[in-house]
């Protein structure tokens, strides 16, 4: 949020971390991204392909979007930790995924600081990549926890899991496409 | 308790200034108006009162502003919330909790007021408002009517001396935008204050004690009510009228039960036979309705909120299937998922239908399927200077003012050459040079060879636009 | 709004009157438990309990088509497991053990899901998230995420309608016709309602007040306790109960 300037000075206001505008769209787009992958999986099915990778394009393109919106450091977490408690708390899913998902951001935030930070589209978007990357494989490292008995199931889940993966490819492009749209559309200015 | 002296604003990244050069002041128990084109500065002066100009937006503020003798650069709008109380135009977007009763404690909470001061304000701003059997009621559930006054209690619970109140009646039918008038005069007669930026102005004839007309963000004018009967001025703003008779009683109806009964099937041009629906496990919305439309028609279809008007829009666009009967065109039925090829529909929230990256890749979207390629080049650009759309042919649909939306949901809907049109709301928010445009594109719709049905509570749009009217009533769900 | 984004749910069951904090932490032990056990008696036991459960939140029929769901699920994931088997035979083992523990772990997830999903209203969940006094980072976005819920479901169908009166095609088509709108949708939403929680003083500055969280009933401390003793007794029947060799199938 830019500065009050009046009569040339900058306002007295305090600023935190987020602002309140930041806190209420990360929690937006943390319904957004919830409700959305959880109706692509429903209208595709559990294990249809295509829904599974739309279902991650889907995903990596609203976090870009997000990350635009919200530059700020660890709003990539909070926004995955915020969509790990829906997901408990309304469903009672993630109940391990969750933690592991938010462990896994902080990589990917690890990736944005090392790339120089949240101003540029480039960082966002490996930053993004290499959370989806370590999120995938703490679900794939769950996975083999529940079905260690079978291990060739995990290859059927390593399958998915390498289809999803190339959604959230896909979605990298859809997301800075369509951040070109929103600058073009006078949504995000920087 | 309001006073501006010589504020000028510009909102971050804008050469220009918002709002120029602007003194006012506002006593206790006094309701001033505040009107003009779109555009005019009106929002910005609302945000410049309740503080989010300050802080929330940024930007470059000059002069003094004082509300309740707080200057908002001074403190956070949370803070200043105390002291003025904002509505706005939908305020279910506003809306925080589930049920009406979290609402109105909503922010008292967060201002860390006690849980029996909570309960008593809570108590006392329902039953103010007539809302206190509803207080465990789901927010999303009630009417529109209901929910202003759920968002006014919510507001009054905090007990502010001042009200912003933007656009309040935008989504109000008539009847609850009397109620509000009500509610408002008892509220003037406690002493509160109000700041009122309205398009509409003919319900604010008993209620507003001074009038503000802005332009290019400066007052042009300043009065009391009578000033705005004149004509002249009110065209020269763009502004809507100061005074707008029922058309509801006075438009003709469109057909007597006994000729919707038999319309005659081999000519009729568009109509509807014999409609059952209800929704699953809903009560019977209608039981056999039958109607015809010609060429030309620009029907306004009326009734009580909750009565079925969105219902019937939507067999007639296919988008629910009747248990029972049909929609024709010229005498023979079509079935509901074609009906979307003679049928067209334009939102109340126009945002919902533009798709594409600018307004001339929106109208050849449209086009397709409908319109030979090779007459797509011809076909747009006829459209685009049809509705005065040409200036803003690379402009993202976004990105343009809720006037421009509409008139482009309608340009969208035009070139696909309906047979046709439905609009709900179609003038929600619109001053009065847009409501006029708005007017000018149905009528040239229907002058192609369409036929037009237009929900609305808007009054001036159905006097100047509308033939005839279709009234549904709330218990059986028959057309009158 | 539905009260609850479920319209199966029973706010008078056993298991709807426990506090949520308790169902989260009956879920978390039961999740937790599934993963490491791993003798098919044991999980049994869990599957056991956790069936009852619920039963005590969902009615039959729902529970039997979320059964019928996972069970349809399994079944594709061992065909597809079975088919990779024949190329590479260590990696499907046919035995009872690889195939039934598997199943039970999915089983108990989905009773777990059930009960929490079906047995806890969302405004009841909205009361305990303020009345927790959560931080205000954590409080402000997780009630809005909750509140636009429906918000956001009523913004899909008006796309979804708009999208159906103007059919467009292929994946571009359906990108645009409903993923782009509804983005756009969103991002006016979140300003709106970013403004109003400034106005309503829902700010970083503040803390929900109002009433304090009310500590756990008895019924919660008794569920709380069968659920431990149902953990150790099924961690006990793991170690010393019967072993089970991997019968060949």
């Amino acid at each position: 949020m830019p500065p009050l300037v009046v009569d040339g000075e900058a306002s007295a206001y305090r600023r935190t971390h987020w602002t309140t505008r930041e806190l209420v769209t990360i929690g937006v787009f943390a319904t957004i991204i919830k409700a959305s992958t959880i109706m692509l999986a429903y209208a595709g099915g559990g294990m249809n392909p295509v829904t599974l990778a739309a279902k991650n394009c889907l995903y990596a393109t609203l976090m870009i979007v997000l990350l635009h919106k919200v530059p700020r450091t660890w709003t990539m977490t909070l926004a995955v930790g915020i969509t790990s408690l829906i997901s408990l708390l309304l469903m009672g899913q993630g109940i391990l995924h969750g933690p592991a998902t938010v462990v896994a951001c902080l990589l990917g935030e690890g990736a944005i600081s090392m790339l120089g930070g949240y101003g540029r589209t480039r960082n966002i978007v490996v930053g993004v990549m290499v959370a989806e990357i370590a999120s995938k494989a703490a679900g794939l490292g769950l996975s083999w926890l529940v079905m260690r008995e079978q291990p060739g199931m995990l290859i059927v889940a390593t399958v998915f899991v390498a289809i999803g993966a190339i959604g959230t490819f896909l979605g990298s492009i859809t997301g800075i496409r369509f951040m070109k749209e929103l600058r073009h559309a006078g949504i995000i200015i920087h | 308790m309001l006073q501006m002296s010589s504020v000028s604003y510009s909102y971050p990244h804008a050469a220009d200034l918002a709002v120029r050069d602007i003194t006012l002041s506002l006593a206790p128990g006094e309701v001033m108006l505040c009107t003009g084109r779109s555009g005019c500065g009106k929002s910005t002066l609302t945000r410049l009162v309740n503080g989010l100009a300050h802080h929330y937006l940024g930007g470059t503020v000059q002069g003094q502003v004082l509300v309740d003798g707080q200057d908002p650069l001074h403190i956070s709008p949370a803070e200043l919330a105390r002291h003025v109380g904002t509505l706005f135009q939908d305020p279910e977007r506003q809306f925080f909790a589930l049920t009406v009763g979290d609402e109105l404690a909503l922010s008292l909470q967060w201002r860390g007021w006690s849980a029996d001061d909570i309960r008593q304000s809570v108590d006392e701003s329902a039953r103010l408002l007539g809302i206190e059997d509803m207080l465990s009621h789901t927010i999303l559930g009630v009417s529109e009517g209901q929910k202003q006054k759920v968002a006014l209690a919510s507001l009054l619970a905090a007990r502010p001396k001042l009200l912003v109140l933007d656009e309040p009646t935008a989504n109000l039918d008539p009847e609850s935008t009397a109620e509000l008038t009500q509610i408002l005069a008892e509220l003037k007669k406690q002493g509160i204050g109000m700041f009122i930026v309205d398009h509409r102005l003919h319900w604010l004839r008993d209620l507003a004690d001074s009038v503000l007309i802005l332009e290019n963000g400066r007052i042009m004018a300043r009065g009391d009510f009578s000033m705005l009967d004149d004509a002249e001025l009110r065209v020269k703003y763009g502004l809507r009228a100061a005074t707008v008779d029922d058309p509801r009683t006075t438009l003709p109806d469109m057909y007597t039960k006994q000729e919707a009964k038999s319309p005659d099937r081999e000519t009729a041009f568009f109509s509807c036979h014999d409609l059952v629906f209800a929704y699953p496990k809903g009560k019977p919305v209608f039981s056999g309705e039958s109607h015809s439309f010609n060429p030309g028609d620009i029907i306004a279809l009326i009734g009580e909120n909750g009565v079925g008007k969105t219902t019937l829009a939507r067999l007639l666009t296919g988008l629910e299937r009747p248990q029972e009967g049909s929609v024709q065109i010229g005498g023979n039925a079509v079935k509901p998922k074609r009906l979307s090829r003679h049928v067209q529909v334009v939102l109340q929230n126009a945002g919902h239908q533009l798709r594409m990256k600018s307004v001339m890749s929106e109208l050849e979207d449209a086009a397709e399927g409908v319109i030979p390629k090779e007459d797509h080049a011809t076909a747009v650009q006829s459209c685009m200077k049809t509705y005065a759309l040409d200036q803003l042919a690379k402009r993202h649909p976004q990105s343009l003012s809720g006037g421009e939306k509409q008139r482009l949901a309608v340009a969208c809907a035009a070139i696909r050459q309906p047979d046709m049109l439905i609009l709900d709301e179609p003038t929600s928010g619109l001053d009065g040079e847009n409501m006029q445009r708005m007017a000018e594109s149905m009528r040239r719709v229907a002058a192609g060879g369409a036929c037009l049905l237009v929900i609305s509570h808007d009054l001036e749009l159905i006097q100047h636009v509308c033939t005839g009217k279709i009234v549904l009533q709330k218990n059986t769900g028959d057309i009158a | 709004m539905r009260a609850s984004l479920f319209t199966n749910i029973n706010t008078e069951t056993f298991v709807a009157g426990l506090d949520v904090r308790a169902k989260l932490l009956i879920c978390i032990a039961g999740s937790v438990a599934s993963i490491i056990l791993s003798s098919p008696l044991s999980l049994g036991l869990i599957l056991g309990l956790s069936t009852i459960l619920a039963f005590g939140a969902a009615r039959p029929g729902t529970i039997m088509k979320a059964y019928c769901f996972g069970l349809l699920m399994m079944f594709i994931a061992m065909g597809c497991t079975a088919l990779i088997g024949l190329a590479v035979p260590s990696l499907m083992r046919w035995n009872f053990v690889s195939l039934t523990v598997p199943f039970l772990r999915m089983l108990v997830s989905i009773n777990l899901l059930l009960m929490l999903a079906l047995s806890t209203p969302v405004q009841e969940l909205f009361n305990r998230l303020r009345m927790a006094r959560l931080p205000t980072w954590l409080q402000i976005p997780l009630s809005v995420a909750i509140r636009f819920i429906p918000t956001f479901l009523e913004d899909c169908a008006q796309i979804r309608d708009a999208a159906r009166l103007r059919p467009s095609r292929g994946l571009t088509g359906l990108w645009r016709g409903m993923v782009v709108p509804l983005l756009f949708r969103v991002l006016y939403s979140a300003d709106d309602l970013a403004m109003a929680a400034e106005l309503k003083g829902i700010s970083t500055a503040g803390q929900a007040g109002g009433e304090a969280l009310p500590g756990l009933g008895q019924r919660d401390f008794v569920m709380l306790t069968l659920t431990v003793v149902a953990f150790c007794a099924a961690i006990a029947l793991q170690h010393f109960g019967p072993r089970f060799t991997p019968l060949p199938m």
